[in-house]
C-alpha cells in the first residue's frame, strides 16, 4: 500500500503549476511580498531614469483624498517601495480635479498618461508587477520592461494593441486574465489600448530600443538524468545460475524468477494441471475457452511436446489476432467516434482495427508494425500492392484519437490533436508520458518543453486533418492503387461537369425567368401590396371556423386536410390521436395538396386553417392556380400533436358561385394541418381588403413574397426609391406629396403623372425595363441585388417549366449512370506529410503565448547523438519512426514485452507499464525485463515468439495454489511464487457465453457501425442498440466514444478516449445486473439448454458436459449431486406456480445454465 | 502534512470489494488491511467538516441566457439596437449584431431583492434561498467543449465527471444504490463522458437512468430487469445455487478478497432491483406534492419528475444526482418562443424541489446547482436569437452551506463579461467539493505518472458564497 501521506504533502510536486487562468496563489503571501522595500533589482528591470523623476523628489506626503480610502497595505506599500512615478501621479490627480485637464487628450499627450495610463498600471497591475513583486517574470513599471515583457514574451508593440500580451490579458481573450478574478472596467481598457495605439507614449522614457526577447533557456539533460535505467539501452544480460533450477526451472525466464525467489527465500508452486493449463492458454491466446474435444485431445497426449504444440494451434488460429489485436487497441485508443463534443463516425476507423488483428495473425515483426503505423506513408515503396494499401490504414492509428471537432479557435484546436497524438504515441512506444512536457519542463523526466515542440513540430508538418473548421474534418486517402485513384478521378471529373452542365441548364431557365418576372414588374408591386395590406386587414380577423355554429353553416366549406382530390402529403390517423387525420411531412418534396370545391353564392370568402407546428412551415395557397398567400400556416404553435393545433385566419378572397380549386404547396414539409375553411368574410370590411384588385396575370409565389418582405422594409425608408409608392398607397393622391424631389421620384411623376397605383406600378416598370439613366442606379441595385425581390435563388426546381424539368430528368439519369459507374475505393483515416515547420515552445502551453522556435529532432535524454538531422523539406516522421525502432532504442522493446508479459500474468515486469519515467514504477525484474527485449529483438520483433518463450515457462503455467507463509510474505505476488487468478475481460466474457452457448459468429473484419461515416453516432434521442445484439465477437461491436455500449462500460472496458496499457477489474453490481438479468444471458442459456437436453443418455451426463464447457473440467460428485437437486427443485417451484408440465423441464435447464455463467470459476481464469 | 483522508491506492482500490463485509473480514486473514478498511463505496471521512452531504445538478443544457433570467440589465433595456461598444471575444461561435435586450420583464422579489425575469416566476419566489452567481466564465464556447468543462473540468481532453470525483472523496451512504445517479442525461456533447469515471475505478461512474429523449417515467437503469422477466423467488433460487458454486470455488481457492467480493456484488445487485425500481415509482407520494412538481401539467411532468426523483434519491442517501433538462436552451433563434417554452417546463418543478426539501429539513445539507454550460450573449444572432456565451454568464446555488439570498460577482453593463468577482468553472468546481468538506488540492488520483484533480491546476475556493 502507498503511503496516504506521501501522497498528500508531495502534492504540489506532483501537480502541474498554474497555467495562467487560475489563481492557486496565494493572496496573502503576494500581498506581504508586495510590503516589502524593494532592494534587489530584477536583471530585467531598467535603469531607473526610464520614465521616472529623479531621486530627490521620491518621497513626497500624499494629500490625495482617493489615496487614504484605498487599503492599508497598499499605502504602505507605495510609501515604502517609492514608486517614483507616483508623485507624479498625485500632482497630475490633484491638477485633474481641479478641472485643469485639457477636454480632449490625444494619446500622445503626456497628460494623458499620467491621467489615464499611469493611474491605472499602479491601481490594478503594480502589486503584482512592480518592484520586488514579478508575476511571471514581468515589470509594468517602465515602458522598456513593458516592451521587454516577461516569460510569455513582450507586453506590449507600440502601435499594435493585439500583439503582446497586456492587452489581450485585460481584455480576458484568452486564458490569461488579468487581474486576476476581476476585469477593468471598459474605458479603462479602452484607454489602455488607445495608449499602446497610439504608440505607447511614455513620458520621460528614453526611445526605448526594441529588447531582446527574453530566452527561457532550455534544461538539458544531467548526467544523472542519464543514469535513469529507463534511458540507457538494455544491456545483454547473462542467465544466472540458480541452485534449483533443474527441478523447477525449464526456461531462462524460470532462472531469473528463481533466483529473485531464492533470495527471499521464497518456492514457486508447481506446474497446474493439465485442465487448467488448456483453459488458461486457450482463453490468453485466443479468448475463448477450450472445447471438450479440444481438451481431451490435449489430456489424451502424453509427449513431451504436447503443451508446445496446444500453444502452436492457438498462435496459428485466426482469433489470436482478434484476441490480441484487442490489445494493442487499447494502446492506440481505438475507436469509431471522435467521441468529446459533435461525436462523428469514424466510418472508416474499422479498417485499422482490421489492420491491427491482420498484423498480428502475420506475426508482424514489431519494429515494422511500428514504423507502419507513424510512418507508413513514407516508408521506400514496395512491389506488394497488398504492402502499399495496408501502410495507407496502417497510420489510422494516429488520426483515430478522440478530438474536439467543433472548436472555435483553430490555433488551439490543431494545437490539442498534435498533442493527443504525441501523448499517445509516447506513452504506447515508449512509456513515456510526454504530453506533460507541453505546458512547462516535465516535472519528473528529463523532457523539456524544447523536446515536446521539438517533437511536435513533426507532427505540425504532417497533416491530420484536411481543415479546422467547424465542424472539422478529418483526412482520409484512398485505400487503392495510384492507377485506380486516377481512373476514379477521372470519372469523377465527369460527373462533376455533367453536374456543372445541369447547373448551368437551371441557371439559364432561371434567368430566363428572372427577365420575365422583371417584365412584369408592375404586376409583381401590385400582388405584394394587395398582399401586404390584405395582410395586415386580416391581424384583426378572427378565425370563423372556431365557431361551431357559425362553421356549419350552409355557406361554409370545410375539409378535412388529408382528403384531398390530388396530392402527395402523407396522412396520418394514429400517431397524432387516433381518427384525427393531419398531413404530415415527408414523401416527395414539394409537399402539395388540391381540393375541389364548390361554391354556393359569390362574395368574399374568409380562408381558415387548423394545423399543429413546433417550427414555422409558411405554405402557399393557390386559389385557381393563382397564389393568394405565400406563408399561410406558417405560426409556431408549441408542438406538432393535437393538442397544439389552432385555427389561424390565412385569406379573404374573392370567390364567384361554383367550381374552384385549392392548392397548398410548400417547397420543404407542411406543417401538420388538420382542416380548411372556407366561410363568407364577415369580420373583415371589404373596403379594407379590396382596394385594388390583384393582378390577373401568372406569378411565381417565391417572387410575389419577396416583393411582399421588400416592399414592407421600403416602408421605413424616407426618402427611398418607394416613398412614392408609400405615399400614394396611403394617401390615395400624389398631388400633395412633399417628399423630397429625388431625381428618381421626379421620373416617376413625369407627366402624365401617375394617379392610382396601377399607373404608378406601370411608372416604375417602364423606368426600370426601359431606360438607363443614372438616376436610376439606386432603384436598380436595389432590385437588381442578389437577395432581393426577383432573386430565384429559393426557387423549387419544380417551378421551371414542363420542358425544362423533363430535360433535367434526362441529364441526371445520364450523370448517375457514370457515377454508378466510378469505382468505389475504399478510404481509410490517414496522414501525410504537411508543410514543414517548426514549432516555438509554447509558453505554459498556450498558443497565444509563444516562445522560442526549436528544431524538429528527438529528445535529448533519447537520442544517441548518430541521429541524422530532420530534412528540411520533410516532417521527420520516418527519421522518428525508424528511431523508435533501432534495435538499441532503450525504450521500445522493453515497453512492448512488459505489455505482453502483462497480459499473460496480470501485472507488468514494470508495474506502471504506460510509464517507465521516474514516477513509474521500477522493474521487479530488470534483468529479466532486458533479456526478454533482447531476445525479443533478436527473435526479428517476433511477438509469436515471445509467447512461445513465455508459456512455455514454468512460472507461467505454475498453479495459483494458495500459500498462506509464502502470502504473508509477498502479499502482491511480485516475485511471482504462484500464478495469479485473473477475472476475464469483457470481451473474453462476452466471447466465452456465446461460444458456450454455441451461437458465436466467427467472421471476421469489416464494421457493424450503422452509421455512414461522418455521421452523427450519438443523437440525443437514441443509440442503435440493435448492433449490440450481434453473436458476433466483441472486438466487431462498434466502440462509440461517450456512447459506449453498457456492458462495455461495466465490465472495465475503460475509456476509449486515452491510451490504456492495463484495464481496471473492478468488481461492481452493474457486472451480476448484466450476467443476473440480461439478453445475452437469457438467449445463450437457452442455446445451451437446448442443446443439452437433446443429447442421447442421463442428466449426469448433461451436467458434466456443462461444467466441461464452462471450467474445462468435470463436476464433482456432490456437484453432480447439488446440480440435480437444484434442477429438480427448481422444476417443482416452477410446477406449484403453475407453468404447465412440458415446460418445467427446458426451464429448469436453461437456469441451470444461467447460473453457471453467474459462477466465478466461469469469469476467473486460474 | 498527512491527508486527514486515507485515500487508498489504484491497485488496492480495484482489488476491494464493492460491498464491504467480506472484504472485511478477508483483510484480517490477510493481515494487510487496517482496520476500518470497506469497499471503494463506503462512506469515507472528509478533510474538514462538510456543510453538504449531497449535491443535485440541475443542468439545463444548451446554455440558458442570463440576460433574459438571472442577470438584470438595465442599460441593455437603454442601448437596445445599438452596437455593443467594446469588442467581442476573440474566439466565438455566429456572428452576432447589435445589442438585444430582453423581451422579458425584470421585478424584484424576496428580502433581497433580486432581479428575476418573468420566465422564472415560480423559482423567483425563493430567490432568499438562492445564492445567485453573476459572474461566472468558462473557457470555451461551443457545447462539446463546455459541457466537458462543466462535467469534468477539462474542456480538451476526457477527464473523471465531478459526480465521480465526489463519490470518489465520500463514497456513498446507501449501499443498496448507486453513489452517482445521473437522470435522463444527454448522449450528445460529449455524453457519458459527462458522468463517466475516466481513469477512476469503474465504481465510481454515474449510473444513468434514462437518457435524453426517453420520458423521466420510462427511464430505467441498464439490466435492472430481468429479460424474462423471471419472478423474484425464482431468480432467488437460481442465485442461491450459483452462489453455493461460488463459496465452494471460494474454499478451494484459498482466500481470495476478490472473489468473495464477487460474491457480495451479486446480493447488492439482487438488492438494488428491488430498490431502485420502487424509488422510481412515485406511487406514493401524496396528490399534492405531485402537483406541486406539475407532474399533472403536459409542460411540466417530465422535469417534475426528475426533480421529484431527485428528492428521493437523495433522501435515501445517494450522493450526487443529476437532473437534465435536455439541449433546449440553445436559441440562436426564436428565442422569445423557446426560452419561454423552456422555462415554463423547468420553473415550477425546481420551485416544487426547493420547498419540498427545505419542509423535508435536506436542503441544509444538501447542495442545489442550477445553470447550462455556458450563457448567452447579449447581442443579437439574427433578430430574436443569442449565441453562445463563456465570457460571462449566471449559476445559482442554494442549501449545502451557502449564503442564501445574495448575488456575487458581475458581468459588464451589457451582461457580456464577467467583470467583477469572476467565478470560473474550476472556482466552482473547488467550491462544491469545500463545501463537501473536500479540498479541490488534495482529492487527487494518480494516473500516468502524476496526480490528477477534478480542478487540474486550477480552482479557487470562492469563500465569499459560503454561509
Amino acid at each position: 500500500m502507498k503511503s496516504n501521506t506521501q501522497g498528500s504533502h508531495m502534492q504540489s510536486r506532483f501537480l502541474c503549476r498554474d497555467t495562467g487562468r487560475g489563481e492557486s496563489g496565494d493572496f496573502a503571501k503576494r500581498v506581504s511580498r508586495s510590503m516589502r522595500p524593494s532592494t534587489t533589482e530584477h536583471p530585467l528591470t531598467p535603469p531607473r531614469q526610464f520614465g521616472t523623476i529623479g531621486q530627490s523628489e521620491l518621497i513626497r506626503p500624499l494629500e490625495n483624498r482617493a489615496v487614504r480610502e484605498r487599503r492599508v497595505f497598499k499605502t504602505r506599500w507605495w510609501l515604502m517601495s517609492c514608486t517614483l512615478q507616483w508623485a507624479v501621479v498625485g500632482r497630475v490627480l490633484a491638477i485633474a480635479s481641479l478641472g485643469v485637464l485639457p477636454a480632449q487628450l490625444t494619446a500622445q499627450d503626456p497628460e494623458f498618461f499620467e491621467k489615464k495610463v499611469r493611474p491605472a498600471l499602479i491601481e490594478h497591475c503594480f502589486e503584482c508587477h512592480s518592484g520586488d513583486a514579478q508575476e511571471s517574470g514581468l515589470h509594468v513599471d517602465s515602458l522598456a520592461a513593458l516592451l521587454t515583457g516577461g516569460e510569455r514574451g513582450p507586453a506590449i508593440v507600440p502601435g499594435q494593441p493585439n500583439e503582446g500580451t497586456f492587452i489581450p490579458a485585460i481584455r480576458h481573450d484568452d486564458t490569461l486574465q488579468m487581474p486576476l478574478n476581476k476585469k477593468l472596467p471598459q474605458a479603462v481598457i479602452a484607454d489602455l489600448t488607445q495608449w499602446i495605439q497610439d504608440g505607447a507614449h511614455w513620458p520621460d522614457a528614453e526611445p526605448a530600443l526594441t529588447p531582446p526577447r527574453p530566452i527561457t533557456a532550455e534544461r538539458l539533460p544531467t548526467d544523472e538524468d542519464r543514469l535513469f535505467w529507463a534511458f540507457q539501452p538494455p544491456h545483454a544480460i547473462s542467465v544466472p545460475r540458480v541452485a534449483d533450477a533443474t527441478a523447477w526451472a525449464r526456461t531462462p525466464i524460470d532462472q531469473f524468477i528463481l533466483q529473485k525467489l531464492e533470495s527471499v527465500q521464497l518456492a514457486p508452486n508447481a506446474v497446474a494441471d493439465k485442465r487448467t493449463l488448456i483453459r488458461r492458454a486457450t482463453l490468453a491466446l485466443i479468448g475463448i475457452p477450450p472445447t471438450p474435444d479440444e481438451v481431451h485431445a490435449f489430456l489424451a497426449d502424453h509427449s513431451p511436446q504436447a503443451f508446445e504444440r496446444v500453444v502452436d494451434r492457438l498462435l496459428t488460429s485466426p482469433h489470436y489476432g482478434e484476441r490480441w489485436g484487442r490489445h494493442w487497441l487499447d494502446v492506440a485508443r481505438y475507436g469509431d467516434s471522435n467521441g468529446l463534443d459533435e461525436n462523428l463516425a469514424y466510418g472508416n476507423a474499422w479498417r485499422y482495427r482490421d489492420y491491427v488483428v491482420e498484423a498480428f495473425n502475420a506475426d508482424r515483426p514489431y519494429d515494422e508494425f511500428i514504423r507502419e503505423q507513424i510512418a507508413g506513408d513514407l516508408l521506400p515503396p514496395s512491389s506488394d500492392e497488398a504492402v502499399q494499401l495496408r501502410r495507407v490504414v496502417a497510420t489510422g492509428f494516429l488520426s483515430l484519437g478522440s478530438k474536439m471537432l467543433a472548436e472555435d479557435d483553430p490555433v488551439k484546436m490543431e494545437m490539442d490533436i498534435i498533442d493527443e497524438q504525441l501523448d499517445t504515441l509516447g506513452k504506447a512506444v515508449m512509456g513515456l508520458t510526454l504530453g506533460c512536457a507541453r505546458c512547462h519542463d516535465h516535472k519528473f523526466d528529463p523532457i523539456s518543453a524544447h523536446d515536446y515542440y521539438a517533437l511536435a513540430g513533426i507532427f505540425k508538418s504532417s497533416k491530420t486533418m484536411d481543415n479546422f473548421g467547424v465542424v472539422a474534418r478529418w483526412q482520409e486517402r484512398p485505400v487503392a492503387l495510384p492507377a485506380i485513384v486516377a481512373q476514379r478521378d477521372h470519372q469523377l471529373a465527369v460527373a462533376a461537369a455533367m453536374q456543372a452542365a445541369i447547373t448551368q441548364r437551371v441557371q439559364l431557365e432561371t434567368n430566363r425567368m428572372r427577365t420575365e418576372a422583371r417584365s412584369q414588374l408592375a404586376a409583381y408591386l401590385l400582388a405584394a401590396d394587395h398582399q401586404l395590406r390584405h395582410d395586415e386587414s386580416l391581424q384583426t380577423a378572427q378565425p370563423i371556423a372556431e365557431d361551431v355554429t357559425r362553421r356549419t353553416a350552409s355557406d361554409c366549406v370545410l375539409l378535412e386536410a388529408e382528403d384531398y382530390a390530388r396530392g402527395n402529403a402523407l396522412k396520418d390517423t394514429i400517431h397524432y390521436g387516433v381518427g384525427i387525420g393531419v398531413l404530415l411531412n415527408g414523401g416527395e418534396l414539394p409537399n402539395f395538396t388540391e381540393y375541389d370545391i364548390e361554391i354556393k353564392q359569390s362574395g368574399h370568402y374568409q380562408i381558415d386553417l387548423r394545423y399543429a407546428a413546433a417550427a414555422a412551415r409558411p405554405t402557399s395557397i393557390m386559389l385557381d392556380g393563382k397564389p393568394i398567400k405565400t406563408d399561410a400556416a406558417g405560426q409556431v404553435t408549441g408542438g406538432w400533436t393535437p393538442e397544439s393545433q389552432r385555427w389561424f385566419v390565412e385569406a379573404v378572397t374573392e370567390l364567384t358561385a361554383g367550381k374552384h380549386m385549392i392548392r397548398l404547396e410548400n417547397a420543404g414539409p407542411f406543417p401538420h394541418i388538420d382542416k380548411l375553411c372556407l366561410a363568407p368574410a364577415t369580420s373583415i370590411g371589404e373596403d379594407q381588403v379590396f382596394v385594388e384588385s390583384p393582378p390577373s396575370v401568372t406569378l411565381l409565389p417565391l417572387i410575389v413574397s419577396q416583393w411582399v418582405t421588400f416592399l414592407k422594409a421600403q416602408r421605413e425608408v424616407i426618402d427611398g426609391p418607394f416613398s412614392l409608392w408609400w405615399h400614394l398607397q396611403s394617401r390615395g393622391v400624389l398631388d400633395d406629396f412633399a417628399g423630397d424631389p429625388t431625381p428618381l421620384n421626379a421620373m416617376l411623376l413625369a407627366e402624365p403623372q401617375p394617379t392610382t397605383l396601377a399607373q404608378l406600378a406601370q411608372r416604375y416598370q417602364d423606368l426600370v425595363l426601359l431606360s438607363e439613366a443614372a438616376e436610376l442606379a439606386p432603384l436598380q441595385e436595389l432590385i437588381g441585388a442578389s437577395k432581393g425581390p426577383f432573386s430565384l435563388d429559393d426557387l423549387p426546381e419544380t417551378a421551371l417549366s414542363e420542358a425544362t424539368v423533363a430535360e433535367l430528368k434526362t441529364l441526371r439519369e445520364k450523370q448517375a449512370e457514370v457515377e454508378n459507374s466510378i469505382p468505389v475505393i475504399a478510404e481509410a483515416m490517414s496522414i501525410t506529410d504537411g508543410t514543414p515547420q517548426n514549432l516555438r515552445v509554447h509558453l505554459r502551453g498556450s498558443h497565444t503565448t509563444l516562445g522560442e522556435e526549436v528544431a524538429r529532432r528527438m529528445p535529448h535524454i533519447l537520442a544517441q547523438g548518430d541521429e541524422p538531422p530532420i530534412d528540411a523539406a520533410a516532417s521527420g516522421r520516418l527519421q522518428l519512426a525508424e528511431w523508435l525502432t533501432r534495435p538499441n532504442h532503450p525504450l521500445t522493446a522493453r515497453v512492448l514485452v512488459n505489455r505482453v508479459w502483462l497480459a499473460h500474468f496480470g501485472d507488468g515486469l514494470v508495474r506502471s507499464p504506460d510509464n517507465f519515467g521516474k514516477l513509474g514504477e521500477a522493474p521487479t525484474h530488470p534483468e529479466l525485463l532486458d533479456w526478454l527485449a533482447h531476445e525479443f529483438v533478436q527473435s526479428g520483433w517476433s511477438i509469436k515468439s515471445l509467447h512461445r518463450l513465455i508459456l512455455n515457462s514454468a512460472v507461467w503455467q505454475q498453479s495459483t495454489h494458495w500459500n498462506e507463509s509464502t502470502a504473508a510474505i509477498d502479499p502482491e505476488n511480485r516475485w511471482l511464487w504462484r500464478m495469479n487468478r485473473r477475472r476475464l475481460e469483457a470481451e473474453a466474457i462476452r466471447d466465452s457465453l456465446l461460444a458456450i452457448g454455441g451461437d458465436l459468429d466467427t467472421a471476421m473484419g469489416g464494421s457493424l457501425l450503422p452509421t455512414e461515416n461522418r455521421g452523427y453516432v450519438t443523437s440525443t434521442a437514441n443509440i442503435n442498440i440493435e448492433v449490440y445484439n450481434s453473436s458476433r465477437r466483441t472486438l466487431y461491436l462498434p466502440i462509440v466514444r461517450s456512447a459506449i455500449f453498457d456492458y462495455l462500460t461495466a465490465f472495465d472496458f475503460g475509456d476509449p478516449s486515452a491510451m490504456n496499457g492495463q484495464r481496471d477489474r473492478t468488481t461492481v453490481a452493474p457486472q451480476a445486473l448484466f450476467l443476473m438479468n440480461s439478453g445475452l444471458v437469457a438467449k445463450e442459456s437457452e442455446t445451451l439448454s437446448r442443446t443439452l437436453l437433446t443429447l442421447p443418455g442421463e442428466d449426469t451426463g448433461r451436467i458434466s458436459l456443462a461444467f466441461e464447457r464452462f471450467y474445462s473440467r468435470l463436476p464433482t460428485e456432490s456437484e453432480v449431486a447439488s446440480s440435480l437437486e437444484f434442477i429438480a427443485a427448481y422444476e417443482k417451484q416452477l410446477g406449484d406456480r403453475g407453468t404447465t408440465a412440458d415446460q418445467l423441464r427446458p426451464m429448469a435447464w436453461k437456469a441451470f445454465c444461467r447460473a453457471l455463467m453467474s459462477t466465478n470459476e466461469f469469469l476467473y481464469v486460474n | 502534512m498527512p491527508s486527514p483522508i486515507a485515500m487508498p491506492s489504484r491497485r488496492e482500490m480495484l482489488q476491494r470489494s464493492a460491498c464491504g463485509f467480506g472484504a472485511m473480514a478477508l483483510s484480517a486473514l490477510l493481515q494487510q488491511q487496517a482496520a476500518g478498511a470497506s469497499g471503494p463505496l463506503s462512506p469515507r471521512s472528509t478533510h474538514f467538516p462538510a456543510r453538504a452531504k449531497q449535491v443535485i445538478f440541475l443542468f439545463m443544457h444548451g446554455g440558458p441566457s442570463q440576460v433574459d433570467t438571472f442577470d438584470y440589465k438595465p442599460q441593455l433595456i437603454k442601448d437596445h439596437g445599438k452596437p455593443l461598444p467594446f469588442n467581442k471575444p476573440r474566439v466565438f461561435s455566429s456572428q452576432t449584431g447589435n445589442l438585444l435586450k430582453s423581451p422579458w420583464e425584470f421585478r424584484q422579489y424576496g428580502e433581497s431583492g433580486a432581479w428575476v425575469s418573468d420566465l422564472f416566476p415560480h423559482v423567483a419566489k425563493h430567490v432568499d434561498d438562492l445564492c445567485i452567481i453573476n459572474g461566472m466564465h468558462g473557457s470555451n464556447s461551443r457545447h462539446g467543449a463546455a459541457l466537458l468543462e462543466l462535467h469534468t473540468g477539462s474542456d480538451t481532453f476526457v477527464r473523471p465527471s465531478m459526480g465521480a470525483w465526489i463519490t470518489y472523496g465520500l463514497g456513498t451512504e446507501n449501499q443498496n444504490l448507486p453513489g452517482f445517479i445521473t437522470i435522463c442525461p444527454t448522449l450528445t456533447h460529449g455524453g457519458a463522458t459527462s458522468w463517466g469515471s475516466s481513469f477512476l475505478p469503474a465504481d465510481f461512474q454515474g449510473t444513468a437512468i434514462g437518457s435524453a429523449g426517453i420520458a423521466s417515467d420510462q427511464a430505467k437503469i441498464p439490466f435492472i430487469e430481468n429479460a424474462d422477466h423471471l419472478e423474484r423467488p425464482l431468480q432467488r433460487q437460481e442465485l442461491d445455487f450459483a452462489q453455493m458454486l461460488n463459496r465452494r470455488n471460494l474454499a478451494e481457492a484459498g482466500p481470495d478478497s476478490v472473489l468473495e467480493a464477487r460474491i457480495n456484488s451479486y446480493e447488492l445487485a439482487y438488492r438494488l432491483q428491488t430498490a431502485a425500481p420502487e424509488l422510481q415509482n412515485i406511487g406514493d407520494e401524496s396528490e399534492t406534492t405531485q402537483q406541486a412538481y406539475g407532474l399533472d401539467k403536459l409542460e411540466t411532468k417530465n422535469f417534475g419528475r426528475q426533480c421529484l426523483m431527485a428528492r428521493r434519491f437523495i433522501e435515501q442517501g445517494v450522493r450526487f444526482v443529476q437532473c437534465t433538462h435536455s439541449y433546449k436552451w440553445d436559441q440562436h433563434g426564436d428565442l422569445r418562443v423557446d426560452h419561454a417554452r423552456n422555462a415554463m417546463e423547468v420553473d415550477q418543478p425546481i420551485a416544487a424541489l426547493l420547498a419540498d426539501l427545505k419542509t423535508r429539513g435536506l436542503l441544509d445539507d444538501t447542495l442545489i446547482l442550477w445553470g447550462g454550460e455556458f450563457g448567452r450573449t447579449p447581442v443579437a444572432q439574427g433578430d430574436d436569437g443569442r449565441d453562445h456565451n463563456p465570457q460571462g454568464y449566471t449559476m445559482w446555488l442554494a442549501g449545502g452551506g451557502v449564503k442564501p439570498g445574495i448575488r456575487y460577482g458581475a458581468t459588464d453593463e451589457y451582461g457580456y463579461f464577467a467583470v467583477e468577482n469572476k467565478v470560473h468553472l474550476h472556482d466552482l468546481h473547488a467550491t462544491m467539493l469545500h463545501l463537501l468538506g473536500l479540498d479541490h488540492l488534495k482529492l487527487t488520483y494518480k494516473v500516468a505518472g502524476r496526480d490528477f484533480r477534478l480542478t487540474d491546476v486550477h480552482g479557487r475556493v470562492v469563500s465569499d458564497i459560503i454561509a
